[in-house]
């Protein structure tokens, strides 16, 4: 079934509001009320600004190279929304069920690079090409934490596609077609006995079916944070030192697009943590002895109600890690650009290297 | 079967103008991009022959890899002055000679090749067909490009280091 009549519409609705929320957020951290003006509570302060970027003039500077600062814009939106094209969003509702998923978000994410180098060379102004340089050196250098991290990922569950790990982490294992003789016990140790595939909820999610692979989620929420741009992080246009980095010489809907592409990547971000490690479109609660809790928050897979609760907790849990990500925005200051290139590749980076040989360990607990 | 024949065509399409943009245009910027899009296009048709794994490593490897690093260099030899560094078509008489030869060895090599989608493949999960291959039969050369990688990742550590110390 096609998810891209969910998220088409759902994009823009998410990022009007995730613009709203971080500017709320940001400005209770800093102990102030964030916009109030515009509507009640503030509420409609986007509809305001959205109204406001569109009526702007689409300047594009004169000894810029025209077509690639044009272009540029479009390819990092087309790149960020190529990507939830095989995202799974319930039961029944799978999105493209590719067996390369996640290896195929992973060359996405890449690909969205393309994009901000266009525009940063081709808006020709120095303070832009140092944010594409920055941006090009920073996604190269954490995609290899988040390769390995994903790639531990892949070894518990012997799979990259993303619908079939969705089912591995809830009671339906067993309703998906080739893991009808799965079975899945607690913290995946086999030799403990206590087979947990019927309980589902939390304690089949991946972060307890591997319990190493909590440490994994903490490396690809680093990683992905790097992945977004987002601060700390945020070097490829860090305001404060280089005006607006690759997208200093944009302005109005091009922006706008820009921002749009931004929170769309940031929302792709979470679902696929969510996928990896939080139990996909599972509910958290177990089944506890006759307390159906599980099987009554997520319906029957396949049908209407099943889909909806499905959807929901998908949903639930990426916001709430989007909305980790923009907290962890206003209470950590930007790293230095050495200290950025110091932490991916000396730290995550063996620290990949060395979840990928626990999670070999530990698949082999899973079925001895 | 005929809407899978005009998207393949489609793809081709791609493959060919970006291809041809690339020895067309004069600005390396341009050319770097452009293969970009050349890339693109041949993933497809790689997932249209039910190669899905073998586009997704192409996107990885060129797009997000190789192509990175091109527009780096290409950045970093431009020396600031505002204009596009451009290239010149030297050795015309040589470089058709060699295109000839190559189109002529390439075409006869395939022109015996029948080019059929093989359906029955379809579903089939050719990730884990290619793992097994990898791990059993290929063996031998897996493992000896994977001492290749670390040997050249070894190397350029080296290389680094020693351009500090002088």
């Amino acid at each position: 079934m096609n998810t891209i009549l969910f998220f088409l519409p759902f994009i823009p609705l998410y990022a009007f509001l995730a613009v709203y929320v971080e500017r709320k957020l940001a400005g209770f951290i800093h102990d102030r009320y964030g916009p109030m003006e515009v509507g009640k509570y503030g509420i409609l302060q986007t509809i305001a600004d959205i109204l406001k970027l569109i009526q702007k003039e689409d300047i594009v500077p004169n000894a810029a190279d025209k077509v690639l600062h044009k272009t540029a814009p479009l390819i990092i939106f087309v790149a960020v929304f190529t990507g939830f094209s095989v995202l799974p969003l319930s039961s029944g509702w799978s999105g493209a069920n590719v067996n390369v998923g996640v290896f195929f978000l992973m060359a996405i994410v890449s690909l969205d690079v393309v994009g901000v180098i266009m525009a940063g060379w081709g808006s020709n102004n120095k303070y832009s090409l140092f944010g594409a340089l920055r941006a090009v050196a920073q996604i190269v250098s954490y995609e290899v934490p988040l390769g390995l991290v994903i790639l531990s990922v892949v070894m518990v569950c012997q799979t990259l596609n993303l619908q079939e790990m969705s089912f591995q982490q809830g009671a339906f294992m067993n309703d998906y077609v080739g893991l009808e003789n799965q079975q899945n016990y607690l913290f995946g140790i086999k030799a403990l006995g206590v087979n947990v595939t019927e309980v589902g909820g939390i304690l089949t999610w991946n972060i307890f079916r591997s319990p190493i692979l909590l440490l994994g989620f903490v490396l690809f929420f680093v990683a992905s944070l790097a992945e977004c741009n987002r601060a700390p992080f945020d070097l490829p246009e860090s305001e404060s030192e280089l005006v607006g980095g690759f997208q200093t010489e944009y302005a109005g809907f091009r922006w706008a697009v820009i921002m749009l592409a931004e929170y769309g990547l940031m929302l792709l971000m979470s679902l696929l943590g969510v996928v990896l490690f939080l139990g996909s479109w599972n509910s958290p609660l177990p089944n506890i002895g006759e307390i159906k809790l599980f099987d009554w928050t997520s319906g029957t897979p396949g049908t209407f109600l099943g889909n909806i609760l499905g959807m929901f907790w998908l949903l639930v849990k990426a916001l709430f890690l989007v909305s980790l990500q923009m907290w962890a925005r206003w209470i950590y200051p930007r790293l230095r650009v050495d200290q950025l290139m110091n932490l991916g590749w000396k730290v995550l980076t063996p620290l990949g290297l060395l979840l990928v040989l626990i999670s070999g360990v530990w698949r082999l607990l899973m079925v001895i | 079967m005929e809407f899978t024949n005009f998207i393949s065509y489609f793809f081709i399409a791609i493959v060919v103008v970006a291809s041809s943009g690339i020895f067309l245009t004069k600005n390396v910027l341009y050319a770097a991009l452009l293969l970009v899009f050349s890339m693109l296009g041949l993933a497809g048709i790689y997932v249209l022959l039910n190669a899905e794994f073998v586009a997704v490593t192409q996107i990885m490897i060129y797009v997000g890899g190789v192509l990175v690093l091109v527009v780096f260099a290409i950045m970093l030899a431009h020396n600031y002055s505002g204009k596009p560094l451009v290239v010149e078509n030297n050795n015309l008489k040589l470089g058709l000679f060699t295109v000839v030869l190559f189109v002529g060895v390439v075409g006869y090599s395939i022109s015996g090749v029948h080019y059929a989608v093989q359906k029955e493949q379809d579903g089939a999960n050719s990730v884990e067909a290619i793992g097994v291959q990898l791990i059993s039969r290929n063996l031998l050369s897996f493992e000896l490009i994977a001492v290749f990688l670390l040997v050249s990742l070894v190397g350029a550590i080296y290389f680094a280091s020693k351009i500090r110390k002088t």
